[in-house]
Parts: C-alpha cells; structure tokens; sequence
C-alpha cells in the first residue's frame, strides 16, 4: 500500500512539474524551415494541406521508408503467428504424449 | 479548461484501464482513453493526428483486442485419476482419449469458441479442486464419469443442459464445488 | 461456430458502408483537408474487422492481400522515383494534384490491406497450446 502511494505520489510530482516547467518556460527556436514551407507550400506543391505537401512531397523519403517498415512488420507477422490451414503440426497429438504439464497455461481469468 | 477537463479524465481511465478486474471491461475503458487523446490532439490543433488516433486507438485497437480476448479463452479440463495402479498408462489415456463423454464436452467447448485442453492428472480429486488452474475436473470410477465444476461457473450449467437435452446423461453425474471450501 | 450477437451484426452492418465512405473520403480529400492516406488505410482495415465481426470465416486469403501490398508498396517506391525526384512536376504544377491524391490512394490501400493482413492474422490464429513447436 506504501508502495503505490509513494508510486502515485512520483508519478503526480512528475506529472505537474513536467506540465509546469514546458509551460512556463518556452523556448522558441529560429523558424527557418517552418517558414518556408507555411509560405511557399502551395506554390510549390498545389497542396491545400500543409501536412499533405510535406508527407507526400517535402519529405517523400519518409514515407517511402514508412510503407517500407509497415510491409517489414506483416512479413514478421507471417513469420511468427501461422494460421489456421497453414500449420497443422502435432494437432493430434494433443494432450496423448503429455501427462501433466507443470508449467501454468496462460488462460483469461 | 475542457481540455483540462479531458487530460484528467485520462489519467482516471487510464487508472481504470489499469485497475478493473475484467479484461473486457479494461479494453472498453482503453477505448473511451483513446477517444479522449484524439479530442486533445484536436484541441491542440493537429486533426490528422486526431484522425489516425480515434481510428486506430479507438477502433482497430478495440476491436483486435475483443477478437484477441474471444479467440484466446483456454478451458482446461483436469482427468483425475486419484493415483490408481494403470493410472496415466497409455491404455488408459488412450481410453480416456476415445470416452464419448470427453469427446461431447470436447465438442461443446469448440462450439462456444473455447480451446479444450484435457490434462491427464494423478491428483486427488480434492486437490485437482483446490487447483485453480482447472475449470473442470473428471473423474472415472465404477462405471461412472463425475463430472465437477466450480459453483460460480455457467459453463456447467450448459454443459448439463446439453447433457440432458441429448439423452447422453446415464452414465454421468454433475457436482459442484466452491473453492474457498475446500 | 458459434452464432453471433444480433445486435453486434446489425450495427456493424449499418456501419460499414459509412465506414466505407470515409475511407474514400479521408483518401481523395487528403491535399485538401485533413485525412490521407494512412488515415484512410486504416479506415479500410477497420472494414476487415468489422467483416470478422460479423462472418467469422477464413475464406480471404491472407496471401492475396499480402501480393496486394508488396504490389502497391512498388508502386509507392516507383511513383515519386518516376515523377518527383526527375523534376517533371516542377515544370507542369497542373499535374501537382493528380500526383497527390494517386499517392494517397496508394498509400491508403497499401496501408489498409497490411493492417488487414495483421488482423486476418490475429483472427485466424491456430492458437498456443502445449502442440506449438517452431
């Protein structure tokens, strides 16, 4: 009981000082890019969308690498959860060459 | 001063999210702390983020993890066999394997969506009870299949239920047990 | 398997073609409001649960879907290599929006059937007993 109120008690300081401190003390940095994209999107893109113009044209690269890493994502997915149909090892053998598993099954409560 | 509102109304569901003793309920609760960060992230001016937040968070999140938690419900049933002399002998696990009463509980727990896992025990019937690991417990003796489950389960309800609505109820008798008794 | 929820069924199936709508909608608007093509994907995926929800059966082959992606994340790779980096739309900015929304459709779709890939892999998964062997 200690234990989670002195854990809550952390979090809580940390979360108001956190909100405090970026709050109170802002620090403006140099717009250098930002203002040239807010300027000449349009102009240069014929997007009406800033966010648009710079995912799809500003900063291409990005996205490309994006899509990149999502397909690297399903091909570990493939890789590692088999479906139902692809995978038919040891389905009969359940349960016959395993007498008492010591181990705990992980089960929803 | 509502989006203050909202920020605290997210650390109380995310302590909900956290605390509550279902699982279901802990994704719903999941669900409505996600809806409250994409209206944040509107109030802070940033509508796409807001967007991608509310339909991933909220929806494809949400519903993977109910898919997740309805796929993933394993219903172990414990055969004890009480420490008899052919107990956990091949010729009885493959007896046990082929009884038309395991192979009818079996089939009934794949029509409500649970995986059966059947564990061939030599406990006591007393103590394979007290072990909660096990939803259900059968026991083989005289001819006659015991069939226990605890008191605050429905599943044996149904299970009974089917049994009789059947007519394969004459060899098999239904208890009930509460663990806190035993 | 087991029959599902009526109300489960009827609301979804009230849903989906809205659902529908505003992935088309969040794709093709992308340069103009917010929304774009990751937005819009996952609105697409949101339909493939939204179908498992409803009809639980395996009959869309995940390997299709996977075929589809591999295809539209060439076209992603190959698009922009074609048309922005070889400075063709800086000369013809007419063709500025056309670029766009065909690369948000791209994106939208390549992203809508990796996201159902992984669902269709969630939902349809054999599952970890003691016969799971690598």
């Amino acid at each position: 009981m200690i234990r989670m109120a002195s854990a809550a008690l952390f979090v809580l300081v940390v979360f108001v000082g956190v909100t405090v401190l970026t709050t109170r003390y802002q620090e403006k940095l140099e717009p250098t890019m930002y203002e040239y994209m807010v300027e000449n999107f349009q102009r240069d893109t014929a997007a009406h969308n800033a966010v648009a113009a710079i995912l799809l044209n500003y900063r291409m690269y990005d996205t490309m690498f994006e899509a990149l890493i999502l397909l690297t994502a399903i091909i570990g997915m493939k890789q590692f959860l088999p479906s139902a149909g692809e995978f038919t090892g040891g389905k009969s053998g359940r349960g016959a060459d395993t007498t008492d598993w010591s181990g705990d099954s992980p089960k929803q409560g | 001063m509502l989006e203050i509102g909202m920020v605290l109304l997210m650390g109380v569901f995310a302590w909900l999210t956290i605390h509550s003793h279902l699982l279901r309920l802990s994704v719903v609760y999941m669900a409505i702390f996600s809806l409250l960060a994409a209206f944040v992230f509107v109030f802070h001016g940033a509508p796409e983020l807001a967007i991608a937040e509310a339909v991933i968070g909220s929806g494809l999140v949400t519903l993977l993890y109910l898919v997740a938690l309805q796929r993933y419900r394993v219903y172990t049933i414990c055969v004890a066999s009480d420490r008899h002399s052919e107990a956990l002998s091949d010729s009885y696990i493959k007896g046990m394997e082929n009884n038309e009463i395991v192979h009818r509980i079996r089939r009934f727990c794949m029509s409500r969506e649970f995986e059966p896992e059947i564990v061939f025990s030599s406990k006591s019937v007393k103590e394979a009870m007290s072990d909660s690991r096990y939803d259900l417990v059968i026991t083989h003796e005289n001819g006659e299949t015991h069939v226990y489950g605890p008191s605050n389960s429905y599943v044996i309800v149904e299970l009974e239920l089917m049994f009789q609505m059947d007519g394969a109820n004459s060899g098999i008798r239904f208890g009930r047990y509460t663990r806190e008794g035993l | 398997m087991a029959e599902r929820s009526l109300i489960t069924q009827m609301i979804v199936g009230l849903l989906y073609p809205f659902m529908l709508l505003l992935g088309f909608y969040l794709i093709l608007n992308g340069h103009y409001t917010p929304g774009g093509g990751f937005q819009g994907g996952s609105t697409f995926a949101m339909l493939f649960v939204a179908r498992y929800v409803v009809f639980p059966v395996a009959d869309m082959s995940s390997e299709h879907l996977h075929l589809l992606q591999r295809l539209f994340l060439a076209l992603i790779l190959v698009v922009p290599i074609l048309v922005l980096f070889s400075g063709f739309l800086a000369g013809a900015s007419e063709y500025s929006g056309m670029y766009l929304t065909l690369m948000d459709l791209f994106i939208g779709v390549q992203v809508g059937f990796g996201l159902g890939v992984a669902v269709f892999r969630f939902a349809f998964f054999k599952g970890i007993g003691p016969s799971w062997r690598f």
